[in-house]
């Protein structure tokens, strides 16, 4: 029998496991194949939902499922964490049983908030990177009456556009309760510009003008001082704020570091098009855990896992190496208010234009916000 | 066309065109397979009903009408809002009773035995009435 093991029941990992186990359904039935999946939580949380959760656009239960809801018929899900990889003996060893022996592994192992690199911000900043700051960040700005909200921004994190996505909500959502003109609204960004694609922060500056948003350029938060509420940079620049929406620096997990296989950052060193760990043909990364040049993104996830799900079949099947090669695809909402959207979509070789922003857009993605269980499972 | 028709019409193509955009821009080869394998199967659907067993089946059914009818009004009495659910739901209840039965008596099970279990239950007799007088309509008193 061979075995395939995933481990990380994010985006990525859910997407491949499904994807296999639905094109294998036979091989698995008859025992020839088996798909397990290893994750150490037992609900899927959709983040991207966690910029609506603030502005009290989405309830939590929304964004909530049990995995094993979201497991197309063979797959064995193991709740458990994966202590250490030995590629050597093809071996995953997890928490709380019995280690895991595989031919091929999936690390869908994504990225968590690094919060330990800036000092002072777990007390004085808040963000929406988790369900409890996203929470912790509606209850903020429901007393919130007017003041200076500054938006700040560590890297690497996840999610590119979301900073410029909760400057412009929150534009908006201000003037809807009438109270922008109470309120001061500071965008930093630590490079030159205001994002990191020059499309996007070409498209972005005005936008930001046009709202009277003041922005901050070569501002890379390094502390925050809670008690004075200040942020302070590494350029040397200190900005007050009333409140602070900071976008924290990410890292990948630390599964990568203990078991030797991951670099600075625990992110793993991956074949931009195979996907394979570097130096391992059996081994593959997808999603916010690779090292690779691309936005750390569900879509990206989602491309990655179909091209990863098509190699893996044919490597289960016949053994054939991997024929398919992921571009680098990205695809990303913009929100740019409370009722209107436009998007980025981009690959290694062709940077993204930013159309128009429209009402229609945001109406997809607010089906999407509500559909997105169907990509999960994989029948959509 | 006036001037304010022109806009709309312009705002209307606008939304079209930046949602089939968005569209086309997220859309992945495993979602082109999928709606492929959906409008095959419809059309595998669409084919089968529209074959001449169907097309003679429903004729059938047409013929068994007058027979099926009084069993259909029999059904439809079970209880004022009941409906099909209501219906499965008490069915699910005498196949459950009918497991404890068994339970309580191991032994061989004719399915003569376990019809007359299920009939004790009044929602069952009036359905096993009806499936057994549906295949005696489609497979005795339809003309052939």
């Amino acid at each position: 029998m061979k075995r395939l093991v995933i481990v990380g029941a994010g985006t990525g990992g859910l997407m491949v496991a499904n994807f296999v186990a639905r094109d294998l359904s036979r091989e698995i039935a008859h025992g020839e194949i088996s798909v397990t999946l290893l994750g150490d939580k037992d609900e899927y949380i959709y983040q991207p939902g966690f910029l609506y959760v603030v502005f009290d656009l989405m309830r939590p239960a929304q964004l909530i499922r049990p995995i094993k809801e979201l497991l197309a018929p063979g797959i064995e899900f193991v709740h458990d964490r994966a202590v250490r990889i030995d590629p050597e003996g093809k071996v995953v060893e997890r928490a709380g049983g019995e280690a895991l022996h595989y031919d091929y592994l999936v690390l869908a192992t994504g990225s968590g908030l690094n919060l330990q690199e800036v000092p002072g911000l777990s007390e004085g900043g808040h963000w929406f990177y988790t369900l409890e700051g996203a929470l912790q960040l509606r209850d903020e700005l429901r007393r919130f009456q007017g003041g200076r909200v500054v938006l700040t921004v560590g890297v690497p994190h996840k999610c590119p556009v979301a900073p410029l996505e909760f400057t412009m909500m929150f534009d908006e959502w201000a003037r809807v309760r009438g109270i922008r003109e109470q309120t001061e609204i500071v965008y930093t960004y630590p490079l030159g510009r205001t994002h990191s694609i020059p499309s996007v922060a070409e498209w972005a500056q005005p936008e930001l003008e046009h709202r009277g948003v003041r922005v901050e350029t070569f501002f890379n938060m390094e502390s925050v001082e809670p008690e004075k509420k200040v942020v302070h940079s590494l350029e040397g620049t200190d900005v007050a704020y009333d409140v602070l929406v900071a976008i924290p620096p990410h890292r990948g997990d630390e599964l990568g570091a203990v078991s030797g296989l991951a670099e600075a950052g625990n992110w793993y060193p991956t074949d931009r098009n195979r996907l394979n760990l570097n130096g391992r043909d059996d081994i593959f990364v997808l999603g916010d855990a690779t090292n690779l040049p691309v936005s750390k993104a569900g879509s990206v996830a989602h491309f990655e896992a179909e091209v990863l799900a098509d190699n893996l079949v044919g490597l289960l099947t016949e053994g054939s190496p991997p024929a398919y090669q992921y571009n680098g695809r990205a695809f990303c909402f913009i929100e740019t208010g409370l009722e209107r959207a436009t998007f980025i979509s981009f690959d290694y070789l062709n940077p993204p234009k930013v159309p128009q922003p429209t009402n229609a857009v945001h109406w997809f993605k607010q089906t999407y916000n509500r559909i997105h269980w169907a990509n999960l499972k994989a029948v959509m | 066309m006036a001037l304010e028709e022109q806009n709309l019409v312009d705002a209307f193509r606008e939304e079209g065109s930046s949602l089939a955009s968005a569209a086309l821009a997220s859309v992945t080869p495993r979602m082109i397979n999928r709606l492929g394998g959906v409008a095959e199967s419809t059309i595998a659907a669409l084919d089968l009903l529209t074959s001449p067993d169907i097309v003679s089946l429903l004729a059938t059914l047409q013929k068994a009408a007058p027979t099926l009818t009084p069993l259909l009004e029999e059904v439809s009495e079970l209880g004022p809002g009941e409906g099909m659910r209501g219906l499965a739901k008490r069915i699910s209840n005498a196949v459950t009773a009918g497991a404890d039965e068994v339970r309580a008596h191991p032994g061989p099970i004719t399915v003569g035995a376990m019809l007359k279990m299920l009939r004790q239950d009044p929602a069952m007799a009036i359905a096993l009435r009806f499936m057994l007088g549906f295949v005696r309509s489609m497979w005795v008193e339809s003309p052939k």
